[in-house]
Order: structure tokens, then C-alpha cells, then sequence
């Protein structure tokens, strides 16, 4: 993180409007209302229970708060997880 | 995308439980391996859905990380077939009724007919199998417009015919012409004659339109002209100048003699229906009956069968019928009628002729029926006068008035 931040390829991507997920490996969450959450280029399970599902990602691992937790599909490039969602964070 | 066909590949629901669990969904994921409804139960135990083909490539990531699993289902199409493996006929027996399904939607086993009023169902669905368009065809086969002109064709009383599919069925809807010899009688566009429809003595007329050719109590034969269509226009010589056509039209009624002969047999083979009667049960598919009971026992028997299609839908009939045949014990015997009997039955072949006669719109004036017995039977004849319309139209005869060759004397 701290490489691109120097190197300014943040800066870049931003400049050239290029997509980050796919240039710089950034995770991309595609959340439809407070229910389903799909997440894209994640690193794996970190940690899950029914009340919060710890995302591991490229730049920060997300958090994902909320009640009746469930991973519905896990393949190596996305994540879908369904319950009701209180609070999505991103850890540094 | 393997997930949307899991069921048909198979998968198993797994209870994995231990210290690294988290650890081994992730190694399975970089492995390839698809995983899906993960649930926990408790605190490092979850319960997951894994394709039956990755199930048997988790042992190296099993001792990696010491997880222990346990199958807790086995859901998908090979358990069902490794569990109905010694019971064969069942799949094949799906295949086959599948398949039988899938190859009898192609044909036609149900003919529904709409909008006949005069014309019956049967006439039709009975013509329709005379021109193979009918029940068990093949549905390529089958030609909306054949079937629409050649009913148009045969049954003259139909003006309008259509044809359609709904699933097995097919839907012939027709209009029938309610009142076809008034149409005839007001197409006036083609100059027609009036002629006698057969042997007739003329009772009255009443000329509208054309020129009469008969006068009350003339004999008329058949096909005679009794009012001409066309009008002759004559010159001051007398000589016909021109023809006037038009359509003849007038109220012709003549009496006809009609020749009644009815033979009535004083012995008769009766056969009296007797109320013993065996039941079988049928089944049929296609052409072929299967018939599941008692054998018949009668050696004269009446047979009654009713039949039930079998239907998927309103609309996907099958060639599967099954129902019941009752099999009615019968004796013949000889009877001699007495000639009261005999009376009776003549009076009422009589009157049914008449009524007959008087549908057609024949009023009967006189009847002159005897009975004789002439051997082993009772003969009625005789002769039956009635007064009816003895019209029908015939194209008049086109005329050309000869041209005498005009000379023109140029006198000065």
C-alpha cells in the first residue's frame, strides 16, 4: 500500500480513470440493500460467525457486522454473504 | 456455474469442525474446489456444501490443517442412481415414459370441432380420418389449409373453416350457411329459368317475373321448363326483335305421386337382452387393447365399453385409454308377429315416411296404401298424392336474334 502511495500509482489510476479492482487489486463490493453483500477480489475468510464475517482483501481486511450471517457462495474470486447487515468496515 | 448444476453432478453437505477451519475453506478455494451455503454452528464447527468430485481431493487439506469432517447428506443424481442401482426398471422405466411423452406430443389424439350446428362432430372427425388428417397424425402432417378446403368441399353447408394446434389437440372451427336455398334464391346476377324438379300435374301458379310456359292442371315432366327467364320483344312484323333476361320467379305447385312399398317379415330373429353381464377392464395405447378380467363367457353377447382418455392438461391428450366392457348375455329367438303387430308396425313405417315427406315442406292430399300378405311376409304399397313446390333454377338459355342483312336502297 505503501509502495503505490509513493510511487503514486493511485494517483495514476485516478488521472487515467483506469478500474481499480483491476489495476491495483482492490476489492469490489456489490452490496444490494442491507441483505446481500458480493464481494470481489478477496483474500479469503479471516473470520466468521453469524454476527460478523471478517473479509480478508488486498489493501484491508473488511469487516461485516450484522445478525444471521451466512456465506452463501465461496469461490476464489468472489464472496457472497447474505443475512442483515448493521456496519461494513474496513480495517487498517 | 457449477453450483446451478450441482444437483445433477451430485454434492454432499459436510460438517467440518476443528482449530483451522477457516484456514481449510481457504485453501479449498485456492485449490479450485467450489464451496457453498457455509453456515456456522458453533464456535469453529460449520456446515458447507461441496461438489461430490472435490470432496474426493480434500485429503492432503484435511491433514494440513486437522479439521475433521463429517457427511452429513449425499443429495444429487448419482446417489440416486448408486441407490436405485439393483432397481433398473425404475430409471428406465422414467426414461421411457419420458421419452413416450416427448414422442406422443408430436401427433394428434384429441379432435375438438366448434361452431357445427347442423353438421355433426363424428361427420367431421370421421371425413377428417378419411383424408388422413385425423386422429394419430403426425402433427408435420397435418395442413391447416387441406383441412379448411376440403371441408369447405365436402360439406357444402360449410362457408368457413379454420384449424389449429393447442398442444395434442386439434381445434377445427367451422361456420355452417344457416339458410342456403334463400342465397340461392336471391342471386339474381345470373338470368335463370324455372323447371320442373320432377313428374308433376300442375296445381297453381303464380308468375312474377318471366314468362310462364304451363297452365294449372298441365302434366309437367322432369327438367321442363315452366317459366322462361327470357322475354321475347317483338317487332311490327311479329318477328322476335330483341330478348329481355331476367331472373324467372314465381309460385309453381303441382301434385306428385310418390310410390310407397314396405315388406314386413312375420317371422323375425328377436334378441332379448338378458341381465347377466361380465365386467373386464381395458387399457389401451394407440391401436392396441389390453383387456384385464374375466373371458367372456357368452357365446351371443352385447359388448358396451366405455372409455376415458388420459390427459396431462386440457390440452396435452395422451393415446392412453382405459375403462370398462361389459359383455351382456343375449338369446335370439324366432317370433311370429300377428297381424295386429304387423298393423302397427306398417302404420308407423307409414307414418314416418309421411313425416318425412312433410319436413320437406309436401303436403299429402291423397294416400292409397293396401296391405297383402304374399308369403312369409306382409307387402305394403301404394301411392300417396301430395302438393308441393316443384321449382328448381336452371340457367336460362342465351338467344341470338338472327340479323337479316340490311340493303339500302339509294333512291334519288
Amino acid at each position: 500500500m505503501k509502495e503505490y502511495e509513493k510511487t503514486g500509482w493511485n494517483k495514476i489510476v485516478t488521472t487515467l480513470q483506469l478500474p481499480e479492482d483491476i489495476v491495483l487489486g482492490s476489492a469490489l463490493l456489490n452490496l444490494t440493500g442491507n441483505r446481500h453483500l458480493r464481494i470481489e477480489n478477496h483474500k479469503g475468510i479471516l473470520q466468521y460467525d453469524e454476527s460478523q464475517i471478517i473479509i480478508s482483501a488486498k489493501n484491508h481486511p473488511i469487516c461485516i457486522k450484522g445478525k444471521g450471517l451466512s456465506v452463501n457462495s465461496f469461490t476464489n474470486d468472489t464472496v457472497e454473504i447474505t443475512g442483515v447487515f448493521s456496519e461494513i468496515a474496513f480495517y487498517r | 456455474m457449477k453450483e446451478k448444476f450441482s444437483y445433477f453432478l451430485g454434492y454432499v453437505v459436510l460438517d467440518v469442525y476443528g482449530d483451522s477451519v477457516k484456514r481449510f475453506m481457504n485453501l479449498c478455494i485456492r485449490q479450485g474446489f467450489l464451496i457453498w451455503n457455509i453456515r456456522p454452528i458453533e464456535e469453529g464447527q460449520y456446515q458447507l456444501c461441496m461438489l461430490i468430485q472435490d470432496f474426493w481431493k480434500i485429503r492432503p487439506l484435511r491433514r494440513k490443517t486437522s479439521v475433521k469432517i463429517k457427511v452429513l447428506r449425499r443429495i444429487g443424481v448419482p446417489f440416486i442412481v448408486h441407490r436405485y442401482r439393483n432397481r433398473i426398471f425404475f430409471p428406465v422405466s422414467f426414461l421411457f415414459s419420458f421419452a413416450f411423452l416427448i414422442y406422443s406430443c408430436s401427433y394428434i389424439w384429441k379432435i375438438e370441432v366448434n361452431g357445427n350446428s347442423y353438421l355433426s362432430k363424428e361427420a367431421v372427425i370421421l371425413y377428417l380420418d378419411s383424408i388422413d388428417q385425423g386422429f394419430g397424425t403426425k402433427k408435420a402432417e397435418i395442413s391447416g389449409e387441406t383441412i379448411e378446403l376440403a371441408l369447405r368441399k365436402h360439406f357444402p353447408q360449410v362457408i368457413w373453416a379454420s384449424s389449429y394446434f393447442e398442444g395434442t389437440k386439434l381445434v377445427v372451427e367451422i361456420q355452417e350457411n344457416i339458410n342456403p336455398k334463400e342465397e340461392t334464391k336471391t342471386a339474381e346476377d345470373v338470368c335463370t329459368d324455372l323447371v320442373a324438379r320432377k313428374d308433376a300435374v300442375i296445381a297453381s301458379i303464380i308468375t312474377r317475373n318471366g314468362t310462364p310456359y304451363v297452365m294449372e292442371g298441365d302434366e309437367v315432366h322432369e327438367g321442363e321448363v315452366l317459366v322462361c327467364g327470357r322475354q321475347e320483344i317483338f317487332d311490327d312484323n311479329g318477328e322476335v326483335a330483341d330478348y329481355i333476361y331476367h331472373s324467372a320467379n314465381a309460385d309453381i305447385y303441382g301434385y306428385v305421386t310418390y310410390h310407397y312399398y314396405d315388406e314386413i317379415p312375420i317371422k323375425d330373429l328377436i334378441s332379448l337382452q338378458d341381465s347377466e353381464y361380465t365386467t373386464c377392464y381395458l387399457f389401451q395405447i394407440c391401436d392396441r387393447t389390453f383387456s384385464i378380467g374375466f373371458p367372456n363367457p357368452y357365446e351371443q353377447f352385447y359388448s358396451i365399453s366405455e372409455l376415458h382418455q388420459m390427459t396431462l392438461s386440457e390440452q396435452l391428450y395422451l393415446p392412453v385409454f382405459w375403462g370398462k366392457q361389459y359383455h351382456i348375455n343375449r338369446k335370439d329367438m324366432i317370433y311370429k308377429r300377428s297381424k295386429k303387430e304387423i298393423t302397427a308396425i306398417a302404420q308407423k313405417n307409414l307414418a314416418n315416411f309421411i313425416a318425412k315427406l312433410e319436413e320437406n315442406g309436401v303436403s299429402i292430399t291423397d294416400k292409397n296404401v293396401i296391405m297383402k300378405e304374399i308369403g312369409d311376409s306382409y307387402v305394403i304399397s301404394g301411392t300417396i298424392k301430395a302438393c308441393e313446390d316443384i321449382t328448381m333454377r336452371k340457367a336460362t338459355e342465351i338467344l341470338q336474334v338472327e340479323q337479316e342483312g340490311t340493303q339500302t336502297d339509294e333512291h334519288e
